[in-house]
Formats: structure tokens, C-alpha cells, sequence
């Protein structure tokens, strides 16, 4: 059973001043234990449709099934949910909001689950300030805190990362990637951080004016747009002109660049170089990055 | 329904109202002074006409707690709304009528320890209270029968309306006091309004207010009556809250509401 199943969802928001069609026709699963990331520019539907799976939104048409039901409280009971800028009663603490989260997930012995997660996230410090007193990254550990307590099977996050710091953003990929790998989680992710997308995702979806444009594993959407990648060889002298034109390469003074379709043409220019009795003193690869590919795809829609 | 889920939003309202200084005070300070200038003017006007002082003083008393049993819930919710936690609520399990029935626990809880203080209080300056407590305790649970099903209207009005509509919350229970005819005969309308009274939740409560002022009596017929209205607005006000909910998620404000 897949955690996540959106079957032909649809949904127009209507507005006196015209329709808004935030979502058409939207079809993917998520598979159980994958990382799956949602990508598109602002307005793109991805928070419409995470919304749908919150039941904070009907759809006009299709379904939606998590963890193989309708989105109801009892199944929303067992999933979790973190959000950039993720907001509790200003005037509670982590000790107060834990406390209310751990009775209503019904966890047993909520006090050494709570202190788990106090170490795990290092916020002892934080757990009798008032909420209202937290930086974005100290409230972000607070509502990533919330949503482990019920060790969910399925976490969306829905901009997780937004406005922290570069070395707190890089600790909560970590631990996304620790659920993820020890502990099965099956993670939804939306970000507009693109290396972050490409660092924790086995898959993505990218969607668009409320389509999905494409989906499938990085390395193959990546490919679909791009097709080839550069390779640039310095090496320990100017290559004759029949080597160059036996690999169809580019050459300035000693160095060589070789746009490559495969990983085994690489393979074919590494051992070419190594016959012909170069040596290599540097290399560099030119692949895309999945901001190119972001950038590329607007472009092209 | 669980149980649970009622009893966890319950008491993390309660932790709320512990973390907020002066919280207290600021729900127990405009009850409790009005009905002490209403009671030195009770006893200022026994020199002039006994009868109105204690109308008025009455009067208050109910107004006072129907305010804080209706107020208390829609403030709670008014506080979700603006911090931006009633998603984490919604969305981890608690279905929208725990989570009211949790608010309206609270507001009750609220209006009858602060309106047991008011009784007390009214008693002190004269209001004759205590020798009739079954009659009071019978109006008082009417009375909160009206203000809880008009929580639950404004409630959902908000969540249909958005944020911005959050004075309902604060003003609109003003609309059916007046129509309610608190301090006055409802013969006092014109009779083009005059019916009107007939269908408010308050009218037989501060009817019955003004008769113990009067030492008019009571009847069971009245209070079944007055019963009856408000159990109406209750009844009612459940659909509503249900449809209100729905439309939200249908038209995103749920959605947006909560962001």
C-alpha cells in the first residue's frame, strides 16, 4: 500500500474577480520509505495539494487516500505534518505545546518521548520559554519536536527549511535523511531550495500552474531535459588533433572538454586518455543541477 | 467523538489562561465591576425606586454571565486563529466539533465560577438570589444554552467569513440582548419589531430577572418556554457550525484561515 495516493484531483478556487484553477488533473503516489519531492515556482498548487491531504481542503474532483484511507482525523492522528514558519499559542511553551500534542497522539509515557526529542533536537533550553520568544530555527526544532512525537509513518513538510540559517537547515536535512534511512519514515517534501531537494529526494513531481510537468527519480528528469553533461580533463600536455577528434573534443591549451550522454562515455574517454598515455592532473564534471533543471522548465513552459 | 481529544484542548486552554498574566483579572474585571456600579446604584436608588435599582443590578447579572459563557468560547478560538495554531490543532486528529465542545467547556467553566462570584456579589447589595437559587440555577442553565448556541454560530460565521469578521465575537450577542428587551417590557417596542422578541434566547431569562426584582413570580410554563427557544437555537446552531466548516474547506478559507 503506498502512503500517499492522488488520484485525478482537480480544484478551482472561484473568485468574483475569476476562477483560479489551482489544480488539474493531478495524479502520483508516493511509495513507502521514499523521500518524494513536490517542486514548483510560488502559486504552483503545492501547498493546495498538501492542503487536500490535510483535509483542510475539499477537492472538486479525485481523491486522495493516505496511508490507504480518506483523509480523516483518525488517519491525520497517525501521519505528521511540519511547516516552515510553523506557529503555536504565543503564550505557551515547548514543555505546554509537547505536553497538549502528547495527549492528543495518545503517546505512552509522553514524558520519555518528549525528553527523547528534547535531546534529539538540543532544545532543553527552550522548554520553559514562552513560544513567542523563539527565532524562526528555534521555533522550527519546537514544530519538528510536534511532529515526531507520534513517530509518524508519513511526514509532509511543506518548506521545512524556510528562513533558517544555512547550519541549522543542514542539521534538519540530516535528521530528515536519519528518519528517513533508520527509522522508514516515508517523507513528502516541498522546497524551493533546490540542492536541498536534490540532496534528500529519491523522486519529485514537478508541478506547474497545477499540472505535474514531470515526474520520476532526479537523475532521470535531469537527463530527460538535458541529455548529456560536461566533463573538463586538464592534462599533463596538449592532446594530438586525431585524439581530439576521435572523442569529439574541445581543447584549449591542455585542457579538454568532452559533453558526455552516458556514464559509460565516460568510461570510453577515461580509458582513451589513459591508452593513449596522458596523464590527468584535474578533472571537472558540468552536470546539471536540479535549479537548472527548475529554471529550464519554467523556461520551457 | 473522543473523550481525550475534548480533554487535551481543555486543559491546554487552561495552560493558556495559567501563562498569560493578568489573564485572570482581565476575565474576571469587567463581570465583577459592573456588577458593582450597578449594585452601589441599586442601593443609590432605593431612596428613589427600589424595584429599578434591582432590574437593573439583575438584569446585569445575566448579561454578564450569558457575555462571558458565549465571549469565553469565541475568544479562545478568535486567540487559534490569530497565532496561527488552530492548524496544528486541525490537522493532528482534533475533528472541528471536539475541538468546539473543548471551547465551550471552557467558556462554561468560566461563566459559572465568575457568575457564582457575580450572584454572590448582586446578593450582597439586595438582589434577592439566594432564598430563590433552583429558579436562578434554571435560568442561568437557559441562559447558557443561548449563549453556547450563539458561540457556535459565531464560531462558524467567523471560519465562513474569515479573521476579519473576529468582532462578531464581541458584538453580535449585544444584537439579541437588545432584541431581548433586557431592562424593559418588550411592549416597549413598536409592534412591528415586538414579535421579534418571542424568537431571541434572552427575552424570558431577563423577564424572569425583572420579576425578581418585582417579586413577580416565576412560572414552570415560562421557563419551558424560554427552554424551548434556546434549545431551538442550539439545535440549530450544529448544522450551521457543520455547514460553516464544510464551505471553508471547500472554498480554502479553512485553508487560509489557518496560515
Amino acid at each position: 500500500m503506498n502512503p500517499i495516493v492522488v488520484s485525478n484531483i482537480s480544484k478551482t478556487f472561484k473568485s468574483k474577480k475569476g476562477d483560479i484553477e489551482a489544480l488539474r488533473n493531478i495524479n502520483l503516489e508516493v511509495k513507502p520509505g521514499e523521500i518524494f519531492g513536490l517542486l514548483g515556482p510560488n502559486g504552483a498548487g503545492k501547498t493546495t495539494l498538501i492542503n487536500i491531504m490535510l483535509n483542510l481542503l475539499l477537492p472538486d474532483e479525485g481523491s486522495v487516500s493516505i496511508l490507504g484511507e480518506k483523509p480523516s482525523p483518525e488517519i491525520l492522528n497517525k501521519i505528521n505534518v511540519v511547516a516552515g514558519g510553523s506557529e503555536f499559542h504565543w503564550a505557551l511553551t515547548p514543555n505546554d505545546i509537547l505536553a497538549f500534542y502528547s495527549e492528543v497522539y495518545n503517546i505512552p509515557n509522553p514524558k520519555e518521548r518528549i525528553q527523547e526529542l528534547v535531546q534529539l533536537l538540543k532544545i532543553e533550553h527552550l522548554m520553559d520559554r514562552k513560544f513567542s520568544w523563539f527565532s524562526t530555527g528555534e521555533r522550527l526544532r519546537v514544530a519538528f519536536a510536534k511532529a515526531l512525537l507520534n513517530k509518524p509513518k508519513l511526514l509532509l513538510m511543506d518548506e521545512p527549511t524556510l528562513g533558517l540559517d544555512p547550519d541549522v537547515a543542514r542539521q534538519m536535512r540530516k535528521e530528515i535523511q536519519r528518519l528517513n534511512k533508520e527509522e522508514g519514515m516515508t517523507i513528502l517534501l516541498t522546497s524551493h531550495y533546490m540542492h536541498e531537494v536534490e540532496q534528500l529526494c529519491n523522486r519529485i513531481a514537478f508541478i506547474y500552474k497545477g499540472q505535474i510537468v514531470d515526474i520520476g527519480d532526479v537523475k532521470s528528469v535531469k537527463l530527460k531535459h538535458f541529455g548529456s553533461y560536461d566533463v573538463i580533463l586538464h592534462l599533463d600536455k596538449k592532446p594530438s588533433a586525431s585524439f581530439v577528434k576521435q572523442h569529439n573534443l574541445s581543447v584549449k591549451e591542455n585542457k579538454i572538454r568532452a559533453t558526455l550522454s552516458s556514464e559509460d562515455a565516460l568510461s570510453d574517454l577515461l580509458a582513451g586518455i589513459h591508452d593513449a598515455g596522458y596523464k590527468i592532473k584535474d578533472i571537472a564534471m558540468k552536470k546539471p543541477t536540479l535549479e537548472d533543471y527548475f529554471i529550464k522548465v519554467l523556461g520551457e513552459q | 467523538m473522543k473523550l481525550s481529544n475534548i480533554l487535551a484542548v481543555f486543559r491546554n486552554d487552561a495552560r493558556v489562561i495559567r501563562r498569560v498574566k493578568w489573564r485572570l483579572l482581565e476575565i474576571t474585571f469587567f463581570p465583577v465591576t459592573t456588577i458593582l456600579i450597578w449594585g452601589m446604584f441599586a442601593l443609590h436608588s432605593r431612596q428613589y425606586a427600589v424595584e429599578a435599582g434591582l432590574i437593573v443590578l439583575i438584569v446585569h447579572l445575566f448579561w454578564s454571565f450569558c457575555q462571558l459563557a458565549q465571549q469565553q468560547a469565541n475568544i479562545l478560538i478568535m486567540e487559534d486563529l490569530w497565532s496561527l495554531s488552530i492548524k496544528h490543532v486541525l490537522i493532528s486528529g482534533v475533528s472541528e466539533f471536539e475541538y468546539m465542545i473543548a471551547k465551550l467547556c471552557m467558556s462554561t467553566t468560566t461563566a459559572v465560577c465568575i457568575g457564582t462570584i457575580l450572584m454572590l456579589i448582586a446578593s450582597a447589595f439586595g438582589a434577592p438570589l439566594l432564598a430563590n437559587i433552583s429558579v436562578i440555577v434554571a435560568m442561568a442553565g437557559i441562559a447558557l444554552l443561548g449563549s453556547i448556541a450563539l458561540a457556535v454560530i459565531i464560531a462558524g460565521s467567523v471560519m465562513v467569513m474569515g479573521r476579519e469578521y473576529g468582532f462578531l465575537s464581541w458584538s453580535l450577542l449585544q444584537v439579541f440582548i437588545f432584541f431581548s428587551a433586557p431592562f424593559f417590557s418588550p411592549q416597549i417596542f413598536p409592534p412591528y419589531i415586538r414579535w421579534i422578541t418571542e424568537f431571541m434566547p434572552f427575552t424570558y431569562v431577563f423577564q424572569g430577572a425583572r420579576a425578581f426584582a418585582t417579586g413577580a413570580p416565576i412560572t414552570g410554563s415560562m421557563l419551558i418556554h424560554a427552554l424551548l427557544i434556546t434549545a431551538i437555537y442550539f439545535v440549530l446552531a450544529w448544522p450551521y457550525f457543520f455547514w460553516a466548516f464544510r464551505r471553508t474547506r471547500k472554498t480554502g478559507m479553512l485553508a487560509r484561515i489557518a496560515h
